[in-house]
């Protein structure tokens, strides 16, 4: 098990909450290798060729499409309306082969979210999607920490392509 | 045989949606993805694209009367809207949002209201040729089911 494994696995607050002490704390190491140990919801595909994508998307007809995208590829898709949704994710400790992050959504845009994955330590390849390409955009979310920047909507083509570029193997389902 | 007569319809009614810049290749993607394990996919698609638009323009309507216009939530509808229309190849309609973005950017009124419009004429039209496209495959389907049968 990888210390990466181990920074990703972030136990739930409520964990702390059943502990010895009453208060809430921050995971000690030894308590988040139990926790990576016996929660195996939100674990990235160790051991598994179903590689696991985050697509962070508010409107949910793209979601739908994206959906049907994937569903002759080796992948689990995952879903989130909002980049919050997202970030709560990765604070319960799941963790993902790739995250595509849509630009505007209510709540928390893509930019946002962007940092604040970082910021948590996240390294998961983030593209951001958006139906503006323009360089601004760009510019702004490769700052933010997006690893590159997509038009949508996303055909299979590219979708193939970007999940191939980063290491995801497509073998069809 | 009527299925071939209906197809042909079909086809012809779709390609006259792309001729007319209703439709744009990204349609041409969703059909793609409609097969046999997902024979269905359009429909769904488009009853769900019909859905959002007629939600969210009832929504737009709403704001659009008020003395005082909040142009942010306006935008972030038209965003929604401008979005699933992208996504379903709604080539007239997403231009039509875009319009409407960059008047909601001016804090435009009149203009605003006018896009509107605009965005309600291209939808209307567009699911007038929807409405007809699915009775054609729903027609289509009940053909070649009987004929398994």
């Amino acid at each position: 098990m990888n210390s990466m494994h181990i920074l990703l696995h972030q136990p739930p607050m409520c964990f702390y909450r059943h502990s010895s002490t009453s208060i809430l704390c921050p995971p000690t190491p030894l308590a988040r290798i139990w926790f990576s140990l016996h929660h195996d919801s939100g674990r990235a595909s160790m051991g598994s060729t179903r590689r696991r994508v985050l697509l962070v998307e508010d409107v949910e007809i793209n979601r739908v499409v994206v959906r049907r995208l994937v569903s002759e590829l080796n992948v689990m898709l995952e879903e989130a309306e909002n980049g919050k949704i997202a970030v709560d994710f990765i604070k319960q400790g799941r963790t993902y082969d790739l995250i595509f992050m849509d630009k505007e959504m209510p709540v928390m845009n893509g930019l946002e979210a962007t940092k604040q994955l970082r910021s948590l330590g996240v390294t998961t390849p983030i593209i951001a999607l958006s139906g503006d390409c323009l360089p601004c955009d760009r510019d702004l979310f490769i700052h933010a920490g997006a690893n590159a920047f997509q038009a949508k909507p996303l055909s299979k083509i590219e979708l193939v392509r970007i999940l191939t570029e980063y290491g995801l193997s497509i073998s069809h389902a | 045989m009527a299925a071939t007569a209906l197809k042909e319809q079909l086809n012809g009614l779709v390609n006259s949606m792309f001729a007319e810049g209703l439709l744009d290749e990204q349609f041409q993607q969703l059909q793609m993805l409609q097969d046999g394990s997902n024979p269905g996919f359009v429909a769904e698609v488009v009853t769900l694209f019909c859905e959002d638009s007629e939600r969210i323009l009832t929504e737009l309507t709403k704001l659009m009367d008020q003395a005082l216009v909040d142009y942010s939530k306006v935008d972030a509808y038209v965003h929604q809207l401008k979005g699933s229309s992208s996504s379903v190849g709604a080539q007239n309609v997403k231009l039509a949002c875009i319009q409407f973005r960059q008047f909601c950017e001016e804090n435009n009124k009149e203009g605003c209201v006018r896009a509107l419009n605009v965005v309600k004429h291209e939808y209307y039209r567009l699911r007038s040729k929807f409405e007809t496209m699915l009775q054609l495959e729903s027609r289509i389907q009940a053909y070649e089911n009987k004929q398994q049968n």
